[in-house]
């Protein structure tokens, strides 16, 4: 996923697109590390101490990793997945440059 | 040119199978648990594990190590089940590269024999905690390991669990996990439930039989399982269960296709508070993640 995220961040740089990390782990610390030698390009919120069951993952109800919500310029959820949806991401970008 | 994955990768796909199956109740499931390509065990391995809980569960340190009472003599047994798992999927596939076969896929899971080889220690420690809440996860695990319909060792813990006390937080956890044995039981599910409701001697554990029943139908019958959830939220609102069934709850409404999402308003990795609707005007890719 990290490539295919990077690339899709560089690629959409200059349009109206945001990818914004859940982060699951526990170690706020040790992710941060891994953010900076991996050279993840996009922000995140993260879901606490308790890990995977932290707070936003039960409000959103992800049980699988990773999970993918793709939510159009108004703010509605368009899709809801385990992999990328590249297709239905470049129509959303498309449909809020016309906005 | 496909790699075959390495038996440690191999492994820790196994071990995750392993451990979502014994109904753990922690680590991160990955997407595709049950049969994987090659390729992609090894993706599912390194991206969606639990793997430090899991590798500490089986190494016998720091997490894993074994514990005083009855929590230990739970996690030990289950230790002991996934070692045993592990080998046995090891051993399969030596077998088949004996064999001069390269399988390109190759579906590791629960397996059924040994099961069958762990499950009299398990009915064993229920029958020591026999009229006691601690009995029930020992039960559990007997009830929900073995997906094979009709499996033998399903059907000896369920009489068993029937001549317990249904009232402690940990039938309730149990309880609230039966939708799997939908699978199991077949026909025999909604009569399994309706008497669990009947014998239940506590809200916590009416509130897990309405959970599993309501988790068994929510794909056929969304209005009757979002009643059951809301009756179970009512009962027991600070059962351990509670949190992931008000997740559950708004899978099936605010959070489906064509609603707004809602919002989000906590720390990014630096501390720093930001919320989803900044992005507002933008096409966002929300992408749960974790490095584990």
């Amino acid at each position: 996923m990290y490539p295919h995220e990077r690339s899709l961040v560089k690629e959409l740089a200059d349009s109206p697109f945001a990818l914004i990390g859940v982060n699951s782990d526990k170690d706020r610390t040790k992710i941060r590390k891994i953010v900076r030698e991996k050279n993840l390009n996009w922000r995140s919120f993260w879901n606490g101490p308790d890990g995977s069951r932290g707070p936003i993952a039960t409000q959103w109800n992800v049980r699988g990793w990773p999970t993918v919500v793709l939510i159009d310029h108004k703010g509605i959820i368009r899709f809801r997945g385990h992999r990328p949806n590249d297709e239905l991401l470049h129509r959303l970008v498309e449909e809020a440059k016309t906005f | 040119m496909q790699m075959l994955p390495t038996v440690a990768t191999l492994l820790c796909a196994t071990i995750l199978t392993a451990q979502q199956q014994a109904g753990e109740s922690s680590p991160p499931t990955p997407a595709q648990p049950k049969a994987t390509t090659a390729g992609s065990a090894k993706a599912g391995a390194s991206r969606a594990t639990g793997g430090g809980n899991l590798r500490a569960l089986l190494s016998g340190s720091a997490a894993g190590k074994p514990e005083a009472g009855v929590d230990g003599e739970l996690q030990n047994l289950k230790r002991s089940y996934m070692q045993a798992l592990v080998q046995h999927h090891r051993d399969r596939l030596a077998a088949m590269r004996k064999q001069g076969q390269q399988p390109k896929t190759f579906s590791i899971g629960p397996a059924p024999t040994v099961i069958a080889q762990m499950a009299p220690r398990f009915l064993a420690a229920a029958k020591k905690y026999e009229g006691k809440d601690d009995a029930m996860p020992f039960l559990e695990w007997c009830l929900l390991t073995d997906p094979t319909p009709d499996n033998p060792t399903a059907t000896k813990a369920l009489a068993a669990f029937f001549t317990e006390p249904l009232a402690g937080p940990k039938c309730a956890a149990a309880v609230a996990r039966f939708a799997r044995l939908q699978k199991i039981l077949g026909k025999e599910f909604d009569a399994t439930i309706a008497r669990v409701l009947e014998l239940s001697r506590s809200d916590e554990v009416t509130a897990a039989a309405l959970v599993a029943r309501a988790r068994a139908m929510k794909g056929t019958d969304k209005a009757k399982a979002l009643a059951d959830f809301d009756r179970a939220l009512e009962l027991a609102p600070e059962a351990s269960f509670a949190g992931a069934v008000r997740g559950e709850r708004n899978g099936l409404t605010i959070l489906a296709v064509g609603q707004p999402a809602p919002e989000i308003a906590a720390e990014d990795l630096d501390g720093v508070p930001f919320r989803l609707s900044d992005y507002r005007g933008k096409a966002v890719m929300l992408s749960f993640w974790g490095d584990w």
